[in-house]
């Protein structure tokens, strides 16, 4: 009876999370701008990311090794910022029409 | 640290059982020595870090709350607004005095969908929201307000 619960449960997540994937993805094609496409792969890599590992923990819960896509989440969380970071740097420091894209403010 | 290492065996080895736990004991507790001697890592520091533990906790919670919640905004966005967005690249400075507290709350703005990080010198921080709603209170958000509690408790 729980693994038939865990399973549902972890059917849910994943499908969910390959929603949002679908939803990142297409984002990417709605934005216009590097930086703002930018933002449609964070949608994929916190809230897709979450549901699908969420989703294969369930699926093979309760077991120890399930735990292992728990550290998978943590690096990807520690990494990706990183790297999202670096290429916001790279754009705005060569991109000579930045003001066109976007306002810029000071507060 | 070394409980940490200890968990991290565990975890890797994916089952519990003597051998694993008397191994994983060893080899931590070897790590944690070797630490300790080449990082800068000691017993004293350890005990001050798991004082802050309910904080840090506390703090990581909500940031994974703002972060599932932001996926969700920006993913109404995408089906909502579309080109007609307003980004914004907004400057600001922070309160934060110690550099690793600038680096999670640069990190927390980054891992909350909607929000990047462009660059942060000093206490100045560049961040790309990705429409004005997004951009409001960004220079006095909830994380900086449990970053400098945590920053008080050192």
């Amino acid at each position: 009876m729980l693994n038939n619960i865990l399973t549902a449960a972890g059917l849910i997540f994943l499908v969910f999370g390959v929603f949002v994937f679908f939803s990142a993805v297409l984002g990417l094609y709605r934005f216009d701008y590097v930086l703002n496409r930018m933002h449609a792969a964070a949608v994929g890599d916190a809230l897709g990311i979450f549901c699908i590992l969420v989703g294969v923990i369930l699926f093979h819960a309760p077991t120890l090794s399930s735990m292992k896509a728990l550290l998978i989440l943590v690096f990807l969380w520690i990494t990706s910022p990183v790297a999202s970071h670096l290429i916001a740097q790279v754009e705005t420091a060569t991109n000579p029409n930045l003001k066109s894209e976007c306002k810029v403010e000071k507060r | 640290m070394g409980i940490l290492l200890f968990g991290l065996w565990v975890l890797l080895s994916g089952k519990l059982g003597f051998e694993i736990c008397a191994i994983g004991a060893i080899v931590s507790v070897a790590l944690y020595i070797l630490a300790c001697r080449t990082l800068g890592y000691s017993l004293s520091g350890d005990l001050k870090a798991l004082k802050r533990l309910g904080g840090g906790v506390c703090y990581l919670l909500y940031l994974l709350k703002e972060m599932l919640w932001a996926g969700l905004v920006v993913m109404r966005l995408i089906y909502t607004k579309g080109r007609n967005m307003e980004p914004r690249l907004i400057w600001f400075h922070t309160d934060l005095m110690n550099d690793s507290a600038r680096a999670a709350l640069s990190d927390a703005i980054t891992l909350t969908a909607g929000t990047i990080t462009v660059s942060q010198e000093g206490d100045l921080l560049c961040v790309h929201a990705l429409d004005t709603s997004l951009a409001e209170g960004l220079e006095h958000s909830e994380f900086e307000r449990k970053l400098r509690k945590l920053e008080r408790d050192v």
